[in-house]
């Protein structure tokens, strides 16, 4: 029977009113603590830390490519994730999640290339270097994309989301694959200078900064999903009450 | 900080259009992920309003239908 | 018992050959477009040996790449048409042996005489002979994979087709598949041990065979059911 106590925890979790409700009195505060981390990052990595020895610079602009890097990776692994919990458990909420994560992930993603592109002409003399990284972060640009473009093939929405979470595993699968194999192919990048266990070989008055910016994109990311969640629960709730009530209520309050 | 004027933090030793690009072009974009749901979300509201009103009509023309329905 | 579990792919795979065989021009083509392509390189780049060797290993990689795509993407669209997509999902068999059955096919079809032509465009390229062997056999295992990977986007695809969403979806699944395939024919070409990536292509088949047909049946299924 499934109408013990721990599946109607469960069943509430993913209901999109109580998401659309919690998130309304998370935001602020969310909001807050983004903007905090993004300024204070921003300001110190680019006006407070010391420049590269060899790089000089120009080298400032990783704080904005390892993190946006970082967390389009994690994304696509969340997007995955979440839509293996819409596929097991049939959770609406979940695939919703799923899918605002596709449009952020594929602009992070678009962050990195472009930040990695300008960093690489003062630095290496090109705009474009095939080496591993780059090259692995244009294949998740495109399997973002892929994950986006294939919501257009299916009209209904139920049948829409279980396509997009199938490609997304498949995706999640093959993102090591990808990434050993074009590392294996070419080894240009540097090596990773963010290990995590083991120290750094960055300084830290230029790692801190870093760590920063690091997590102000990840909260940055908790922020947009949140947003785009909220209009997805919208769109697709509109025919029920409580929508309904939410919308007569702020034009009344207005 | 470690620059000694404002006009050495954008200049940056030569490499400052090409920090400062990356900046504003992140910046953009991450402004756009932030605007365009809500965006959406107002969109929604709008749209979701247009659809109570029809349904509020549509109920009034009901009613009166049947009212007059009911008198004659 | 035996027959619930293996029944259905030898009967798909003899179909889909059959079918191929009747409609001979579907087979035909993208083996000329192969041929064809590789024809027209050296007029684009330069007729030169060295130039063109350097390319080789890279090049037949991406016209076996090119020539998959374009015909992976009715693998199932036939079927969906004339309604023996329902007969499959309804079988009591397992679903994917059919998938199987008809993915073989394809590799029969398509993948395996692309092997059995590879020589010339070999010759055509001034591929030195001691890397026939490698790439031959590259070509055998790399297409296989490259069937099974492309079903799943063409049974993905299968309610709207339209070859850019096939070609978005399956290309970064292929990456792999081409960094490896053409690795083997380079590492011959220089004399290095071949067996490395060659061995990696036959650990992606095993993945591929495993995996693949999962995702090819679910898709399948929710092309049936929206």
């Amino acid at each position: 029977m499934k109408l013990n106590v721990q599946w109607t925890w469960f069943h509430r979790l993913g209901s999109p009113r109580w998401f659309y409700q919690k998130t309304q009195r998370w935001l602020p505060w969310l909001s807050l603590v983004m903007l905090t981390l993004m300024v204070t990052g921003l300001v110190w990595g680019l006006a407070f830390a010391p420049p590269d020895a060899k790089q000089g610079n120009s080298f400032r602009i990783i704080y904005l490519h390892v993190p946006a890097s970082i967390v389009a990776l994690a994304g696509y692994y969340f997007m995955a994730i979440a839509g293996a919990i819409g596929l097991i458990w049939r959770i609406k909420l979940s695939y919703m999640l799923m899918r605002s994560a596709a449009p952020i992930g594929a602009a992070l993603t678009f962050i990195a290339l472009v930040t990695g592109a300008i960093w690489g002409k003062p630095t290496w003399g090109a705009y474009w270097v095939w080496d591993a990284r780059i090259t692995s972060m244009l294949i998740l640009l495109f399997l973002y994309l892929g994950v986006m473009a294939l919501r257009n093939t299916y009209s209904n929405n139920e049948v829409a989301d279980k396509a997009a979470a199938i490609l997304s595993l498949v995706g999640m699968v093959n993102v090591p694959i990808i990434y050993k194999s074009v590392d294996w192919w070419q080894t240009l990048h540097q090596s990773a200078t963010i290990k995590l266990t083991g120290a750094p070989s960055m300084h830290p008055d230029m790692f801190m900064p870093l760590v920063v910016m690091i997590l102000g994109f990840y909260s940055f990311y908790a922020v947009s999903l949140f947003l785009f969640t909220r209009a997805e629960i919208l769109r697709r709730e509109c025919r029920t009450s409580w929508v309904k009530q939410l919308v007569t209520h702020n034009l009344v309050e207005k | 900080m470690y620059f000694e004027s404002f006009q050495q933090l954008v200049f940056m030793g030569g490499h400052g259009v090409y920090v400062w690009s990356s900046v504003y072009i992140s910046l953009v974009v991450l402004g756009g992920l932030i605007l365009k749901p809500l965006c959406q979300k107002k969109q929604m509201f709008k749209n979701i309003q247009v659809q109570i009103d029809l349904q509020k009509a549509n109920d009034k023309a009901l009613n009166r239908g049947q009212d007059n329905a009911s008198h004659s | 018992m035996s027959n619930f579990i293996s029944g259905g792919f030898k009967a798909y795979l003899y179909r889909d050959l059959l079918l191929s065989v009747r409609d001979k021009t579907d087979l035909v083509k993208p083996l000329i477009f192969f041929l064809l392509i590789a024809a027209l390189v050296p007029l684009a780049i330069a007729p030169e040996a060295q130039r063109l060797a350097k390319l080789a290993p890279g090049l037949i990689w991406m016209l076996a790449v090119l020539a998959t795509m374009l015909s992976i993407e009715r693998l199932f669209s036939d079927d969906l048409n004339d309604g023996s997509l329902e007969q499959m999902l309804l079988s009591p068999n397992l679903l994917i042996m059919p998938v199987l059955g008809k993915v073989t096919a394809h590799w029969l079809v398509i993948g395996l005489p692309l092997t059995l032509l590879s020589p010339v465009i070999g010759i055509w390229f001034s591929l030195p002979s001691v890397a026939v062997i490698p790439m031959m056999l590259s070509l055998v295992l790399g297409t296989a994979v490259l069937s099974l990977i492309g079903a799943v986007g063409a049974a993905l695809t299968l309610p709207r087709q339209g070859g850019v969403l096939l070609a978005l979806l399956v290309m970064p699944l292929y990456m792999p598949v081409l960094i490896f395939g053409s690795a083997t024919i380079q590492s011959a070409v220089d004399g290095l041990n071949w067996i490395g990536p060659l061995a990696m292509l036959a650990a992606f088949l095993a993945i591929a065979i495993a995996l693949c047909p999962l995702a090819i049946t679910a898709g399948l299924r929710l092309a049936k059911n929206g």
